[in-house]
């Protein structure tokens, strides 16, 4: 079917060679310590420094709580099926474009910065990226589970805590929540905060687990999260009273690349929400509001803890797709299995079942093999962080943007030029000269208004440079010119004004014109546009500095910018840029 | 088993850590001797401008004439369109220039020289820009649409250069009355049972207009007979389970002034088709028809004859061409395996002619029939290079 498109299938070669090197490193190291290990016990049981251990005093076992030890697993085994997404083929190459690019849409602009940046450093080097988030998740798993109690696991556990705030953040966009749309059925406010509470109640005292208010904990903070998601829900901001809003999740779910049979319903119910929404989603509120209510309650734990697993089971369905495992950069099962981890446990563990005493004998003679697997999954961090801690200056270093940041540089001064004395229409539909601006500063540049590459990133620059001057943003004009000469009407300008929420800047002028009107800017500004066969029309991207009174003073022309998919903190270079030429 | 004495060996782990030292080093060297990836964004990537290339990767097919057929092909990394006047022995690329998306195309053919693209993205949710010609592709008159546009079967309809309607990938259907300079969102009748979701937007004659889509539980969709400026729902049938998806093309016209169209019903492992016509002034058809399970492509040339042509899931199978010649009540072994692969298209251009699109592995083939489809032959298609089309008037 004409326009079905491919989700981020484009793969990077030698992707599992690497992966293939530093898993053989990995298991190499491994050995070498254990041969280490090995070789200096010989050495003591030579010189006659060991003890038999049956005449030490054995340490008495500890017994385990099998909600616990369930809980353990449940996490460890999770982490590793992470870290094998990590693994898929199309990982390197979309895991940025796919998953966190599309995040930084209508996020506050310090997220998004944030968001942007990631994207650069992941586009800048994806294969280290995508393998050592590989052996990370793995790693991090491995050394949960075969750690158990013991320092490493420990070390896990809290490896796990900031590992999942990190990935909160950097891969969650705080769940979402700071963004409209964003809702329980479709994961906020994040599934990884599940992991870091599992590790928190996981590294709690075992006190805890034994009087039962770890299961109590876990009930809560489920029911929480569903009153949260109630809330979510009703806000009226968040666009899910209307057809449009409520449907665009399911359909957006149902578009993923899938069997048939499990799109079917998702669709069926994106129908329902475009013909009834007011009524669904007072069926959602009132259900996750209702279990949300139970589960705090601590009432008949059994049934609210059914309805909510049967809850979590269409959510995981209609709003989060089964983690939407086949869009080829699926991270993570996505909220409700991680939810429903908790709830069994808890339900484990107010089943009233003894704690289980190992067997002394077989815990001794496995402790040697689960202490060398849980050193593997250490090992796996530290090789995969190896390649993360090295590659963070590399990409500073290729950042042009970066590196003009740190230096305060990076713009050419023009010298004693002036804006041209020339024409043109603004959005509004009034004609406007170049130059009329002189009492302010202004900020000049070019853009298409159907690019969908890189124009649009440098309105939400300017955007937010502009949210960044705060009260000196009156002194400033951020002007654009229309840079394609076939999409140039009044319409197309507006459109992508709101589309970028550009109309919500008082200071901002996207003018346009008629082609010769254009042609004479363009002229002046010695631009080549050019409109290629076979893609979108091609500008170079300029950002001119001009100082109250029509001089220009500076010209970035960012080669890093018309390069790379993205770009970092451009806004702060503008703001700075802008609040030396309004102090001069 | 043993334990720690007096040296205990745990101390020896103090030693590795030279060792690892040396290991990580390791690491890094051999990292940095891994060939560098190369990443380049999509639009630094070169323009694939070969051409007189055989392409073996034909996504869209049709043939408004005999001599005039359009197509689209995927190439990489940007989509073509491609033309052909003298029924398939040479085509032109006639992309409008200057425009590129990330999501592909969708192209609504209205006739021999008419044609209008829709460019497609996904990775933003932006609008759509569409271009329209109505000489073959030389001259092409751009726009914008107010929202990424459907990714179903004709998404765009342009009653005339001026008068145009789209449907949106919300399921919105629009209307522009200057050329597309403003587009205003088009009110469209709830249904009173069941439900449909909006994909597509066809006109049979100057006043009479379509919106189909995929329904759940009805075979319905939306006719004006105003030219658009006012819309009807009309169910076609309600005797569909609740839970079935009903998939209606866009009508066609008859020879007797009506319009008749297609429904394929899913549901469950089976597939059922109704030829709907409302010649009779409303719309009647004969009993539904199991189809196999597979995947399935159906057209219809009038509302008797038709043509299905199935080919099994098992990967590079041999499909099937049934024809009926009324109204699907009976349905005929049109011939014997011919078509390799999983047919993903089909065109009748003539009551003998037919032209379907089969993919065998990643390859998407042209196929031809000049016999009503007793035989098949895989046919080539080649790309040539022509002059470079114009774009709101403008030469790149």
């Amino acid at each position: 079917m004409p326009g079905m498109g491919s989700y981020g299938t484009e793969t990077i070669g030698g992707f599992y060679p690497y992966l293939f090197i530093d898993l053989l490193i990995i298991v190499a190291l491994v050995w070498v310590c254990w041969g280490v290990g090995v070789g200096f016990r010989y050495l003591d049981e030579r010189e006659g420094h060991l003890v038999d251990r049956s005449s030490a005093a054995a340490p008495s076992p500890v017994p385990r709580i099998p909600a616990r030890l369930f809980l353990r697993w449940a996490i460890g085994i999770i982490w590793i099926v992470d870290g094998l997404l990590q693994a898929q083929p199309a990982m390197p190459g979309g895991f940025a474009k796919n998953v966190v690019q599309p995040l930084a849409a209508g996020q506050p602009h310090l997220l998004a910065n944030l968001l942007n940046w990631e994207v650069y450093f992941w586009q800048a080097h994806p294969l280290d990226l995508a393998v050592a988030t590989v052996f990370i998740q793995v790693g991090l798993g491995v050394a949960i589970l075969a750690g158990g109690d013991s320092a490493i696991g420990k070390f896990g556990l809290w490896a796990s805590i900031a590992w999942g705030l990190f990935v909160w953040v950097g891969g969650e966009a705080l769940g979402n929540v700071l963004a409209s749309g964003a809702t329980e059925l479709m994961g906020a406010p994040g599934a990884v905060l599940v992991y870091v509470a599992a590790a928190a109640l996981l590294l709690a005292p075992r006190r805890i687990w034994e009087g039962g208010r770890a299961y109590r904990v876990m009930r809560i903070g489920v029911g929480s999260v569903l009153l949260f998601g109630a809330l979510l829900q009703a806000i009226p901001s968040e666009g899910f009273w209307t057809g449009r809003g409520l449907s665009a999740m399911f359909l957006a779910m149902g578009h993923v690349p899938q069997p048939g049979f499990l799109s079917r319903p998702v669709i069926a119910v994106a129908h329902l929400a475009q013909s009834q929404p007011i009524v669904l989603n007072s069926v959602f509120i009132a259900v996750m509001a209702v279990i949300g209510i139970g589960l705090i309650s601590g009432r008949v734990p059994r049934r609210w803890t059914i309805a909510a697993l049967v809850w979590l089971g269409i959510a995981w369905w209609i709003g989060q797709d089964f983690g939407a495992l086949g869009s080829k950069t699926a991270t993570d099962p996505n909220l409700s299995p991680l939810l429903a981890v908790m709830l069994i446990c808890a339900w484990r563990g107010t089943q009233a079942q003894p704690a289980v005493s190992p067997v002394a004998e077989v815990q001794v003679r496995s402790a040697g093999l689960r202490r060398t697997v849980a050193l593997g999954g250490v090992l796996a961090l530290g090789v995969a962080l190896v390649p993360v801690l090295l590659g963070l200056p590399v990409a500073a270093a290729q950042s042009a943007t970066i590196e003009a940041l740190n230096t305060g540089g990076g713009l050419d001064p023009v010298s004693n030029q002036s804006l041209p004395d020339l024409t043109l229409v603004n959005q509004a539909g009034r004609t406007v000269d170049l130059r009329q601006w002189s009492d302010k500063a202004v900020v000049f540049t070019f853009l298409d208004p159907v690019c969908y590459y890189q124009c649009p990133i440098m309105a939400e620059q300017l955007a937010a440079a502009d949210h960044q001057l705060g009260a000196l943003a009156k002194n400033v004009e951020f002007v654009a010119v229309v840079a394609n000469p076939i999409y140039r009407s009044r319409s197309e300008v507006r459109a992508f004004d709101a589309t970028m929420q550009m109309n919500r800047l008082p200071n901002w002028q996207y003018l346009t014109g008629s082609l010769p009107q254009l042609e004479r800017v363009w002229s002046a500004f010695s631009l080549p546009i050019e409109i290629p066969r076979l893609q979108m029309v091609d500008h170079p991207t300029v950002l001119y500095f001009v100082k109250p009174g029509g001089n220009e003073v500076s010209l970035a022309q960012d080669a890093a910018l018309s390069q790379a998919s993205v770009i970092t903190s451009y806004a702060t270079l503008i703001d700075e840029q802008l609040r030396s030429i309004i102090n001069q | 088993m043993s334990a720690r004495g007096a040296r205990p060996w745990r101390k020896a782990w103090l030693a590795l850590i030279p060792l690892a030292v040396i290991a990580l080093a390791a690491v890094v060297l051999g990292i940095s001797r891994l060939p560098v990836a190369p990443v380049a964004p999509a639009s630094s990537l070169p323009p694939d401008t070969t051409v007189g290339n055989l392409v073996r990767q034909i996504e869209m097919v049709n043939y408004p004439s005999a001599e005039a057929g359009w197509a689209v092909v995927p190439t990489k990394p940007y989509w073509r369109v491609v033309r052909t006047a003298d029924g398939g022995g040479r085509w032109q690329d006639v992309t409008p220039p200057g425009n590129a998306s990330n999501g592909g195309l969708a192209l609504t053919v209205t006739g021999p020289s008419s044609a209008a693209v829709v460019f497609l993205a996904y990775q933003y949710i932006r609008d759509s820009t569409f271009a329209f010609t109505t000489d073959g592709g030389a001259d092409w008159t751009a726009g914008i649409l107010p929202n990424a546009a459907s990714t179903g079967p004709d998404p765009i309809y342009l009653l005339n250069p001026q008068q145009m309607f789209a449907v949106l990938g919300n399921g919105t259907v629009v209307s522009s009355s200057d050329g597309g300079a403003y587009w205003t969102d088009v009110t469209l009748p709830a249904l009173e049972t069941g439900s449909c979701s909006p994909t597509s937007v066809w006109f049979t004659s100057a006043s009479s207009g379509w919106v189909t889509g995929n329904c759940t539980g009805v075979a319905a969709l939306w006719h004006s007979s105003d030219a658009g400026r006012s819309w009807q729902p009309e169910v076609l049938s309600s005797g569909y389970a609740s839970s079935a998806q009903v998939s209606l093309r866009p009508p066609q016209a008859t020879p007797s002034g009506g319009a008749f169209t297609t429904a394929v019903a899913t549901g469950g492992r089976t597939e059922s088709l109704r030829v709907f016509d409302d010649s009779t002034g409303s719309w009647a058809s004969a009993p539904a028809v199991a189809l196999p399970a597979g995947r399935v492509v159906v057209s219809f040339e009038d509302p008797s004859h038709g043509w299905v042509l199935d080919s099994p899931l098992a990967a590079d199978a041999l499909a099937l061409a049934y024809y009926t010649s009324n109204e699907g009540t009976n349905w005929s072994l049109r011939t014997t395996p011919m078509l390799a692969g999983q047919v993903t298209g089909l065109d009748v251009v003539s009551p003998e002619s037919l032209v379907a699109l089969a993919q065998v592995g990643g390859e998407k083939d042209l196929w031809t029939s000049t016999d009503a489809g007793v035989h098949w032959t895989r046919t080539q298609m080649v790309i040539f290079d022509g002059p470079q089309p114009k774009v709101n008037g403008i030469t790149g």
